[in-house]
């Protein structure tokens, strides 16, 4: 069989991962936190058929060989860790992070997850979680009687009670890696830390690179539609390509089926 | 018999080498870094008057370095070269060259390739403390204010030597000619696209497609004409 035809089959399945890739970019445009991912591509190993400098047949020096490639594939997804827009919600339990920087929630497991969605609310036992429920990480658990909770930039959260008098609730920690693009996605918004994230280094917002934070906002995903709108363009012709490679080789192939009638 | 049906067969499988490049070249139309490459099939000259034999074909392939256009990224550890030369990268094998510049972190906090092979520096791997990394366009790495260590970009004198063993990378086994490239260009937060043509290559598909179809025919005829020359022959 002509080797074009498996050729251009890799071809295809890589298109048809980027555009799988894109729809869920495309899917999590309005998805708070979401980072988008880009699909990476390698092109596969060669077939040596003639090496450089060998002789021919008529006693010439090549001065280059004769590599086959073997077509294309996936090699990575990585998340694109850049900011995303701000949404200003005017809800105190809305918090966005201005820089680099996670999140931590108690996975329920004994674990931590990490995320960038702010969007965080009080459980009936005063503690804040995120819209799943999920614990944040230190704890922080809000008085009772509370009117007015505040969140400084640099994470310090304060509660203030109908009569004015306030109380310091506890102090925000952000997490961050030296590789964010080798979290793990757990999916829900959570990602987790891999060996190629490294270990998450914890402090307070605003130090050692750490963002800051900013109340009643909102980080939108990264999603540039634009973006992935050409992305999709570009897919969608290189698999109509592809496509062609495999017809071209097939109708080859019946061009040789041909030869004895 | 008339033996040029052979002849005309060792065309038609040049025919089908010369496709297999072409659709590799189109599979890999969106992979970063990739460089088309064209397998040439060449005459060598021969005595005037006299008729080819066939075996006086030289097949040579040879591989487009030309560069390809950058796309932005946004990702700080997107490299682009801007001129001439490859990333040098060490690989389980040896020293490897590239330039498919979509790098990252591993958790030794080296900077590698997407396959995980540490991207060389005038000092072996470069490691990236925490902080922000910024990649200055002669490629110094730092890392918040700090200078962690500087790319290593090499170019050839003869790249046509170099081996391609995938992944974008290519090998030197000794006759390319290595050199350093003292003023490097690079452009962070972009990404060279690969530089394959698609239009030329789907003329070349074409192009291809009814050379072979043209070689079947002249096959078809040369038996008919053997067909003719028995029967006939024969009835005489």
């Amino acid at each position: 069989m002509i080797r074009s035809l498996f050729t251009a089959a890799t071809g295809l399945t890589a298109q048809q991962f980027e555009q799988d890739v894109v729809a869920n970019n495309l899917a999590n445009i309005n998805t708070v936190g979401f980072k988008k991912s880009r699909a990476n591509f390698q092109d596969l190993m060669y077939q040596v058929q003639t090496k450089a400098g060998a002789t021919s047949g008529t006693g010439v020096q090549l001065p280059s060989g004769i590599e086959v490639g073997m077509g294309v594939k996936p090699i990575s997804t990585q998340k694109i860790f850049s900011q995303g827009d701000y949404q200003q919600t005017g809800n105190p339990f809305d918090w966005a992070i201005e820089g680099d920087g996670f999140f931590q929630i108690d996975d329920g497991n004994g674990g931590t997850a990490y995320t960038r969605a702010g969007s965080f609310k009080i459980n009936k036992d005063s503690n804040i979680c995120n819209s799943e429920g999920l614990l944040l990480t230190p704890a922080l658990s809000v008085p009772q009687g509370t009117v007015v909770i505040t969140v400084d930039k640099s994470g310090q959260v304060t509660a203030t009670d109908s009569k004015g008098a306030m109380t310091q609730v506890g102090q925000l920690q952000l997490a961050t890696f030296v590789n964010p693009a080798g979290l793990t996605s757990m999916g829900r918004n959570l990602y987790a830390k891999t060996d190629a994230s490294g270990e998450a280094s914890v402090g307070n917002p605003g130090v050692e690179g750490k963002g800051t934070i900013s109340q009643y906002f909102l980080e939108m995903s990264n999603v540039n539609v634009i973006d992935e709108m050409v992305k999709m363009i570009t897919g969608q012709r290189a698999y109509e390509i592809n496509s062609k490679s495999i017809q071209t080789a097939d109708t080859m192939l019946g061009i040789v089926n041909n030869l004895k009638r | 018999m008339a033996y040029d049906v052979s002849l005309m067969a060792a065309a038609m499988d040049q025919k089908i080498q010369q496709l297999q490049h072409v659709t590799h070249n189109l599979a890999n139309a969106s992979t970063p870094g990739f460089k088309a490459e064209h397998l040439l099939i060449l005459n060598v000259p021969r005595q005037e008057g006299e008729p080819g034999t066939g075996n006086d074909t030289l097949k040579t392939m040879i591989v487009d370095f030309e560069r390809g256009i950058s796309q932005r990224t946004d990702n700080p550890l997107d490299l682009a070269l801007q001129n001439d030369g490859f990333f040098v990268v060490q690989t389980k094998d040896g020293q490897a060259y590239t330039r498919k510049g979509d790098f990252t972190v591993n958790g030794l906090k080296q900077l590698v390739t997407q396959a995980g092979d540490p991207v060389v520096g005038e000092g072996g791997a470069i490691t990236l403390g925490s902080g922000k990394i910024r990649v200055a366009g002669n490629g110094s790495i730092f890392v918040d204010q700090n200078e962690v260590g500087q790319l290593k970009i090499v170019d050839f004198g003869n790249r046509q030597a170099l081996r391609n063993v995938g992944g974008g990378l290519y090998v030197d086994d000794g006759a390319a000619g290595v050199k350093r490239v003292d003023r490097p260009e690079i452009a962070s937060g972009s990404i060279e696209l690969s530089n394959v043509n698609v239009v030329n290559e789907m003329a070349q598909m074409i192009e291809i497609h009814r050379s072979f179809e043209a070689y079947q025919k002249i096959i078809q005829m040369l038996s008919d004409q053997d067909k003719l020359s028995v029967s006939r022959v024969g009835r005489v």
